[in-house]
């Protein structure tokens, strides 16, 4: 066989080398040319994170957001539902969509895609990027970081300090009553232990975490039998509002029978967007939870 | 006639050469306009001549209006590298899909099919998992090129007697590779105690360009580089393979020596492309055969129509990916899968009606 005048060929193949030669030795750059100078305090916020959005709603007013996240209004998950429908525009981790916006801020979490959060970086826009939302004090350090940020700070310490007055008044009023042994249950039998929210949220409602017992750091799936031998004499189940699907299931479970909670029907639903978030509304979650852990000190008529 | 029947194919069609030179002029400059039509498109869509403006000031580096630096910033910074890591790993595909199914003789063989791409994303997986993908930008493709090496020596071990790879034996061997690899990733998976770290390696096994920038464009460059070159050099040597061993031999081809030059080339593409994008399958199945519709068996044609072709394939797919459903990405798999899964099964299909029609 014989093949016949395959130059062209070879010039497409040395088209293709100096292409792959010109990319070796081309090293991108960040734009040139006058940047505009930067807002402050910036006008068009763009929110990456539930827990920003949540934060930015109760501490810069609507015109100031140009974008908050696509879960802001999802009541499932969000404690800002009604405020979140005003602000006209809901965002992924997109770096092409958050740009088109002309954002003079991106607030992003450590949970951020983070080649999104690399890629955002290049482009030269502020970026304020929240830590691990690990405990109660972190979740203020976070609303004081976009306070900072967005020129805010005054409201921001008044919301800190609104946070630790609420919480420190639902400790106090449980502190003298026994502390229930109580395990966070979320479906697929995941639960939280050491460095989570929902640890803190437990202890200052007036509950001993047994996930601490079994030793989970984080999150962690434990087993049906470690739930029996752990026995909690309260369960937390996360749930929509009419939803109580994980409760039903565990209260029906055959193998759960022996377990206190279950026997007792101590297993109770707490909203999602309280259970998940971490941000003030932290404070709604630790009031749910101590009211639920102590119906004696949190008569049922009382509300706030 | 000694040859196999299932080399057949892919020397079966003499396409007029003529013909392919001009198919493969065409490729190259549906290439080229899909590159800018790529770049245009997208969440902010520009005009062509706007895009290239501000794609060439960027490149260049030359002064931009502070009015249009948001649309720069899309483009240069954002959108182009994407479409060239796009294009980069469309062509590494296809290059290795051709390298493979000449050097088994075998018109099935892919890096996905046969779990080469599988054993680079153990190999990265394993290179996240212990925190040196983040220290060092070569570490993770030095990584996937291990993984896809040793499995792709792996396969060839199994698979190959004599020269021979009988189609049945190849695809067994990459279903059993692939379920070893895919069992191993997800025991790292479970494994691993911290869940940033699980969460970075989801992302990147899921498969996609989502994200990816001048970074990984530069990351991946150098492994592309040394793989096109050498397969563009042995390219007779592939035309030679595949007209036996018996022939090759007699015309001074040291047929055991190339055959596993290639093979560690196409693992090498294979692995570079798994480095920049997760696992994405059916590339190297689907390009090489439309590009031998085009420009025949011919390797000489066929590797940079192939190089050409695969990245035009996966510019577009992204395209769509990123473009069909406005605010929210289709994973660049599922596209691929979509045309690819198909395809593969026409090819089957095929092959059976011939060996039972021959045999």
């Amino acid at each position: 066989m014989r093949f016949h005048g395959v130059r062209p060929a070879r010039w497409v193949g040395g088209g293709l080398i100096i292409l792959l030669v010109a990319g070796f030795v081309y090293r991108p750059h960040r734009l040139r040319g006058d940047l505009t100078p930067p807002v402050f305090p910036p006008q068009r916020i763009v929110s990456l994170s539930l827990a920003a959005d949540e934060i930015l709603l109760a501490l810069a007013p609507p015109e100031r957001i140009a974008a908050l996240t696509y879960l802001a209004d999802d009541p499932r998950v969000s404690n800002v539902v009604a405020e979140a429908r005003r602000i006209p525009h809901k965002v992924r981790a997109n770096a092409e969509y958050v740009l088109a916006l002309q954002p003079d801020l991106i607030i992003v979490s450590a949970y951020t895609n983070a080649a999104v959060k690399a890629l955002l970086r290049t482009t030269g826009v502020p970026l304020l990027e929240l830590g691990q939302f690990a405990s109660l004090a972190a979740v203020e350090q976070n609303i004081l970081a976009i306070g900072q940020a967005i020129g805010e700070a005054d409201k921001a310490h008044a919301l800190v300090a609104m946070m630790q007055r609420r919480l420190q008044e639902v400790r106090q009023r449980v502190a003298a009553a026994p502390r229930p042994r109580v395990l966070y249950y979320s479906a697929g039998g995941f639960v939280l232990g050491k460095g989570t929210t929902m640890d803190e949220m437990i202890a200052s409602a007036g509950g001993r975490n047994v996930a601490l017992e079994a030793g989970v750091e984080r999150a962690k799936k434990l087993s049906q039998e470690r739930l029996v031998v752990l026995n909690p004499s309260v369960i937390l189940v996360s749930g929509e509002e009419g939803q109580e699907g994980l409760r039903e299931l565990l209260l029906a479970d055959p193998a759960l029978q022996e377990v206190e909670a279950i026997r007792t029907g101590r297993v109770h639903t707490i909203p999602r967007p309280y259970a998940s978030t971490v941000s003030q509304y932290v404070v709604k979650c630790v009031e749910a939870i101590a009211k639920i852990l102590h119906p004696e000190v949190f008569p049922p008529m009382e509300e706030r | 006639m000694s040859m196999s029947v299932v080399t057949l194919p892919l020397l079966r069609k003499s396409v007029d050469v003529r013909k392919g030179n001009w198919s493969l002029a065409t490729c190259v400059a549906l290439f080229l306009g899909s590159m800018a039509v790529a770049a245009s498109l997208g969440a902010v869509t520009l005009p062509l001549d706007t895009t290239v403006r501000l794609l060439v000031k960027g490149i260049a580096g030359l002064p931009i209006d502070s009015e249009e630096r948001a649309q720069a910033a899309i483009v240069y910074l954002i959108r182009f590298p994407r479409v060239l890591a796009a294009a980069m790993v469309g062509a590494a595909l296809a290059l290795s899909g051709v390298v493979m199914q000449g050097l088994f003789r075998n018109p099935l063989a892919d890096a996905g099919i046969i779990g080469v791409s599988s054993g680079g994303a153990l190999g990265g997986v394993l290179i996240i998992s212990t925190g040196l993908a983040a220290t060092s930008s070569v570490a993770l493709p030095c990584a996937t090129f291990a993984g896809a090496l040793c499995t792709a020596f792996a396969v060839y071990f199994f698979s190959t007697r004599r020269g021979r790879t009988p189609l049945t034996t190849l695809l067994l061997v990459g279903i059993a590779v692939n379920s070893v690899l895919a069992s191993l990733t997800s025991l790292i998976l479970s494994l691993s105690p911290d869940y940033e770290i699980s969460r970075q390696m989801l992302f990147w096994l899921m498969g996609g360009l989502d994200g990816r920038g001048w970074t990984h464009v530069q990351m991946a460059l150098p492994f592309v580089f040394c793989g096109v070159l050498p397969v563009l050099l042995l390219s007779r040597d592939l035309n030679v393979l595949l007209l036996g061993e018996e022939t090759a031999m007699s015309l001074g081809v040291n047929v055991e020596l190339v055959r596993r030059i290639l093979l560690a080339l196409s693992a090498l593409l294979a692995g570079a492309a798994v480095a920049v994008s997760g696992t994405i399958g059916f590339v190297g199945l689907v390009v090489p055969h439309m590009m031998r519709l085009l420009v025949g068996p011919d390797h000489r044609l066929l590797i940079p129509a192939a190089a050409v072709g695969g990245a035009t394939f996966l510019v577009w797919c992204d395209l769509l990916a990123r473009t069909l459903v406005a605010t929210e990405e289709i994973r660049l798999g599922i596209l691929t899968a979509c045309v690819g899964g198909p395809f593969f099964l026409h090819l089957l299909l095929r092959e059976e009606r011939r060996q039972r029609g021959e045999g």
